[in-house]
């Protein structure tokens, strides 16, 4: 029962003074803002955040899998102590974003400007019932093949907070630089209309001494939020600025697909960014060049293909990348790096 | 020290302010902070019990407020729900501070009366020193309940403890500032 002191405590309680909000925060704020520092604050209970989450990737995770009938490995390598590797964590090796694209991570500070003009013209509709399976393959000198992994991106309709988007999900299987063996499994979902980023969820495993990693992404406004998760219950949260010069921005999963419907001429340059898992400062976009160099007819297994041959950099990483003209897939990409022992390694289109 | 002004043109339109912050609109985060600032600083200087905490909770709440926006559903009022994210931002750096982690409640937790009698309840300084001078644990319980008024369901739901023990805790409280502001020890 409330008794008189509960009740004047309570009008004192609320009768006392607070200090007012001084303006040098928000003006705080939107400096640190304009300068791309983005935060993530709680606004739901934390462990109901963490379940959800978890839930999302054994979808996104279940889904890739299914997609092409593959088992995601889980080989425990529980090495590497601490969590060394969390501040490190990178998208530096995946699949395509050195396949298709070069990856060259910008380190602290991002160019100036990008190389080109924003990549415009992507045709949206061109993307519905996509199926597109790649191989990577390492050409020596002496043009020996020596396959290393392969992958599968498949588009379908979907819904996305009411919203018409596509469903993209990509499994692939590689060899990173460490020589450890890498499945991973990419859902994202992108608006039908104009393929804005909405979210993304990458489960990769092994990842370097973890048994997994997860990154879970949402594309809100100007910035990708999100959070990673690994095993032991690591988790970092991201909470990075992706600024507009640097768009159009793709993922991993839709590099492929970058120049679909754009009108390509002898004389065409473009920019485009792919994002990053965006947990470290140097892993949140890569800023990419593209430049037709000329028109060849590729050798495929469905025959002679015309394309037109794109130089790609992101300095100092370039590749040389053949576009399908009659509706702007790559069909392939070499490494124009140094060759290594195993020779430049290829992206190459299965199923033209 | 400069402050925003409380009021708001007449054309000021929430929705359309949350679309726009959302959307990164600096101007729209500046006029979200006139409007609510100083509500949103009230509760984070209860919870926090200095000017500084506050305006650092204050800041991180700003700082991320156009990302978390994209989780309001509009469905409550906006003020609320912007009370409720600084709350749990506040919580979230008194935990991290360690203050607000295991807390015994044994009678030594309670400080000693040093603020006369009944009478001085009126004295806001008096009550001021003697809500400051609970635990944090117990500090926030009643903070969260007699002043901003939430439920003990919902502040379970903020601290992530029972109802029961949110009850417990502001009995506890209640206790300690009856001691303290009547001068029984």
């Amino acid at each position: 029962m409330t008794d008189l002191f509960e009740q004047r405590l309570r009008n004192a309680a609320r009768s006392l003074p607070t200090p007012e909000a001084p303006r040098s925060v928000i003006d705080r704020v939107l400096a640190e803002r304009a300068s791309g520092t983005r935060t993530i604050i709680p606004t739901t209970r934390a462990r109901a955040v963490s379940n959800a989450w978890r839930v999302v990737a054994v979808i996104a995770v279940a889904a890739g899998v299914a997609a092409v009938g593959v088992t995601v490995a889980t080989r425990v390598d529980r090495r590497a102590p601490g969590l060394a590797a969390a501040d490190s964590v990178s998208s530096i090796e995946r699949f395509f974003a050195r396949g298709v694209f070069p990856a060259n991570a910008f380190a602290q500070t991002p160019p100036a400007a990008p190389g080109g003009p924003p990549v415009t013209g992507v045709d949206a509709a061109l993307f519905g019932g996509r199926r597109l399976e790649y191989r990577i393959q390492y050409v020596d000198t002496a043009g020996r093949v020596t396959p290393d992994g392969d992958g599968l991106v498949t588009i379908a309709d979907a819904q996305y907070a009411g919203s018409p988007a596509w469903r993209v999900v990509h499994v692939a299987h590689m060899t990173a630089s460490s020589g450890q063996r890498r499945t991973t499994a990419e859902t994202l979902y992108v608006t039908r209309r104009d393929l804005r980023l909405l979210s993304r969820a990458i489960h990769e495993a092994p990842y370097r001494g973890y048994s997994q990693i997860a990154i879970h992404q949402r594309f809100v406004g100007d910035s990708v939020v999100g959070e990673m998760s690994t095993d032991g219950g690591i988790r970092r949260p991201i909470a990075r600025q992706l600024p507009s010069t640097f768009g159009p921005y793709l993922s991993d999963a839709l590099a492929p697909l970058g120049l679909v419907g754009v009108r390509l001429s002898p004389d065409w340059r473009g920019s485009l960014s792919i994002v990053g898992w965006a947990v470290v400062p140097n892993d949140v976009f890569y800023p990419v060049t593209l430049r037709v160099v000329g028109e060849e007819k590729l050798s495929t297994s469905a025959g002679l293909v015309d394309c037109w041959k794109l130089r790609v950099s992101a300095s100092p990483e370039q590749r040389t990348e053949w576009v399908r003209k009659s509706d702007g897939v790559a069909v392939r990409s070499r490494d124009e790096a140094p060759p290594t022992a195993k020779g430049r390694r290829e992206f190459v289109l299965l199923n033209p | 020290m400069q402050t925003f002004p409380l009021v708001m043109p007449e054309s000021f339109n929430p929705a359309q302010l949350v679309r726009r912050a959302r959307d990164g609109s600096a101007d729209a985060l500046s006029d979200l902070y006139a409007r609510y600032g100083n509500t949103l600083m009230a509760v984070a200087f209860r919870l926090m019990g200095s000017r500084a905490d506050a305006e650092d909770v204050l800041h991180d709440v700003f700082l991320g407020l156009p990302e978390a926006l994209h989780r309001y559903d509009e469905r409550g009022a906006l003020e609320s729900w912007l009370k409720r994210v600084t709350a749990r931002v506040a919580l979230t750096r008194l935990r991290s501070r360690g203050r607000a982690g295991e807390v015994s409640f044994d009678d030594d937790d309670v400080p000693p009366p040093s603020h006369g009698n009944m009478e001085r309840l009126a004295d806001l300084i008096a009550v001021q020193r003697a809500i400051d001078a609970l635990p944090d644990a117990l500090r926030v319980v009643f903070v969260l309940r007699e002043v901003e008024g939430y439920s003990h369901a919902e502040i379970g739901e903020l601290l992530e403890i029972t109802t029961n023990a949110s009850e417990v805790r502001l009995h506890r409280a209640i206790r300690a500032l009856r001691r303290t502001l009547s001068g029984d020890s």
